[in-house]
């Protein structure tokens, strides 16, 4: 009996040292004139040390609002955590006091973002705000000591001639190179977590490229992890390890990336992989899209959230919410990573 | 043989920044000595990365823009010095299509007003005419007759695209040029659009200029692709031709750089060192020398002319192509 309790503890252990941090059945609600609405329900999901987690989904399916919950920073007072839970190396960070957030934000997890003019302050020069960074988190270091390591990780994300560059304003900086300035800012102290929101989306493809090497360079460096938001499959089939498909305010599947893309088995995801013109399909033929539109937040489905858009619909899933639930597809290679999917088809969706 | 609808040759938009007694002009070459021909009924795509004219040649195509050099013929008329009053009838056969619909669409009218406007402004048919056209239009768009109440707001972004179309479509046009007209949509919206497009297209022998910068769309609607880096047209050919074989460094680079959906194909990939070149002082000779892998003395001193394969409609400008031939 004792053996078997000792081996089970040593597995949780385990699982926490590898899973650096992980959602639990995650709920937000935002308060609004016309009462509260729920913008995420029960979202669940694990990032491993050292991979990349891409969430990814439409407008309004909830990836940002998840980070936000993430980092602490749900809008105040409309937004509020209602459910489940969020652990970092295992344990609960939804309830932590402003200053307990103020040491792990920015130090621990910190967040790079699509438009690195929100994150940039235009007034001041970006060696000032990057030795800010050093300033708060970590006060033992002086003047001098800031502005060389500030130089130093300008140099480690790819701008060359740092010095002179240290004395720039945003302004005076391309897209690509502000976006390098802004990780600097994320990845100063070194956190474990980068929560990336799209940061390549407003570049164009080839500075998307170098930005893309270059986080995948920082990640192989420090061994930080990385949740990945995009709405770009092939930035996913490129970047990431793991990936969470969102569909407004749920996940709807999370699997490996290889099982993803190989074997897509919610209809949403399967909707999305066949919407998107890639490069080897047949040119100006029609496109198999997914009728309709997203619904808002105020005007859910009842069951299943995807039902009004979805060909296998039933009474059922109009009717009932389906939950996450490990599939194993019968004649898929097994890559013994679950694969998690909500729906309550899957047979039908999977062999038709 | 369908027939050519545009033809534009050695078009330029050189825009003045400065002048004064003592320091010579600058210009902003925004497009430069561009030339080529569009069949009726057919799809040119523009690519290239942000800054390098791809807007400014469509805006300029539509006389937006008064063209500082070069011809613009369509349909056979010399329209490069057209008055705006001359425009106006043309307006008819040529359209727009924005990223964001609603910096065309008056928010103050309804939907169906804002329909029914370009019949009205043409002195077409009478009331009862036209509102049936502007019913006929919705039906067209995929979108239903009660939409003609309601303001453009109520509306989500592809639904506003669909309005979009169906204004820039309401005269029947020949061309209509789709400034990332899909850029801003959600991937499963986008491909409702794109279908639009490309249905509306075969049913109206409508020819698109198609700009975005998503290369993979650009591929999917066009017939042919121009890739552009600053305000020149560096390679033109068939969309399949340019995506299979590219042959200009740029186009190379351009199209290795697009992340191909599919984990086990992750590749090396030829990664463009530095940003796109101020267009007011452009590198001397060609101007993709300052980041081209390939470059050679040559191409620092003398810029390359965009020519034709030998016996293929393939056009490339590089030094490189005219030393293999």
């Amino acid at each position: 009996m004792s053996h078997s309790h000792e081996h089970a503890s040593l597995d949780t252990k385990r699982m926490e040292a590898e899973h650096i941090l992980r959602v639990e059945k995650l709920a937000v609600s935002f308060e609004t004139d016309s009462g509260p609405i729920t913008v995420l329900d029960d979202v669940s999901f694990s990032v491993k040390k050292g991979q990349t987690l891409g969430l990814v989904g439409e407008s309004g399916c909830g990836k940002s609002v998840t980070a936000a919950s993430i980092m602490g920073l749900l809008p105040q007072p409309y937004g509020n955590v209602i459910g489940g839970d969020i652990l970092y190396q295992g344990s609960s960070i939804t309830a932590l006091s402003l200053p307990e957030r103020y040491a792990l934000r920015g130090n621990r997890i910190s967040m790079i973002f699509q438009e690195p003019m929100t994150a940039l302050n235009p007034v001041h020069t970006i060696g000032r705000q990057l030795s800010e960074v050093y300033e708060l988190h970590k006060p033992e270091l002086s003047k001098k000591a800031r502005k060389v390591a500030a130089i130093a990780m300008l140099d480690k994300v790819g701008i060359a001639e740092p010095e002179i560059r240290f004395d720039l304003y945003p302004h005076q900086l391309s897209g690509g190179m502000r976006q390098r300035v802004m990780i600097a800012m994320a990845l100063a102290c070194e956190p474990d977590i980068l929560i990336a929101d799209e940061p390549t989306t407003a570049l164009d493809v080839t500075i998307q490229a170098q930005i893309l090497e270059l986080m995948r360079d920082l990640q192989a460096e420090t061994g930080m992890a990385i949740i990945f938001i995009t709405h770009d499959l092939g930035v996913v089939a490129e970047m990431c390890d793991q990936v969470v498909v969102m569909y407004a305010g749920n996940v709807v599947e999370h699997t490996d990336v290889f099982t993803l893309f190989e074997s897509p088995s919610h209809p949403y995801t399967q909707g999305l992989m066949l919407s998107m013109p890639r490069l080897d399909t047949l040119s100006k033929t029609q496109l198999k899209a997914i009728p309709g539109n997203v619904p808002s937040l105020s005007h859910m489905p009842k069951g299943c959230r995807f039902s009004n858009r979805c060909e296998f619909s039933t009474e059922q899933c109009e009717a009932s919410k389906p939950e996450l639930e490990a599939y194993d597809k019968a004649d898929s290679d097994s890559h013994s990573e679950t694969h998690l999917v909500r729906c309550f088809h899957l047979e039908d969706v999977n062999n038709a | 043989m369908p027939k050519t609808l545009l033809e534009v040759r050695h078009l330029s938009q050189h825009i003045k920044l400065s002048d004064s007694w003592f320091s010579k002009a600058s210009y902003l070459y925004a497009v430069d000595d561009v030339s080529f021909s569009l069949k009726a009924g057919e799809t040119l795509g523009l690519v290239g990365e942000s800054g390098c004219g791809k807007s400014t040649l469509a805006r300029s195509l539509l006389k937006l823009m008064e063209p500082s050099a070069g011809q613009i013929i369509f349909q056979g008329q010399d329209i490069t010095h057209y008055t705006s009053k001359q425009m106006v009838s043309l307006r008819k056969e040529m359209q727009i299509i924005f990223q964001d619909p609603m910096d065309s669409l008056n928010g103050r009218h309804t939907v169906g007003n804002i329909l029914q406007e370009p019949f009205e402004i043409h002195q077409m048919g009478d009331t009862k005419q036209r509102r049936q056209w502007a019913e006929e239009l919705l039906l067209k768009v995929g979108l239903p007759i009660e939409a003609m109440e309601k303001y453009p707001h109520e509306f989500s972004g592809g639904q506003k695209q669909r309005i979009g179309i169906a204004r820039a479509i309401a005269l029947k046009p020949k061309l209509i040029v789709c400034d990332e007209a899909v850029s801003a949509l959600d991937m499963s919206v986008q491909a409702q659009i794109m279908n639009l497009l490309l249905s509306l297209q075969q049913e109206m022998q409508l020819a698109l200029i198609f700009i975005a910068h998503d290369l993979s769309v650009v591929k999917h609607i066009s017939d042919r692709v121009a890739v552009m880096y600053l305000g020149k047209i560096v390679e033109l050919t068939s969309a399949q031709r340019l995506y299979e074989a590219p042959l200009h460094p740029y186009s190379q680079a351009l199209i290795s750089a697009i992340p191909v959906a599919d984990p086990r194909k992750r590749k090396a990939r030829q990664v463009l060192q530095g940003d796109v070149p101020s267009a007011i002082n452009r590198p001397q000779g060609c101007h993709f020398s300052s980041r081209c892998p390939k470059v050679m003395d040559r191409c620092k001193e003398q810029a390359p002319q965009l020519k034709a394969l030998a016996n293929e409609a393939h056009l490339i400008a590089c030094h490189l192509v005219e030393e293999l031939d």
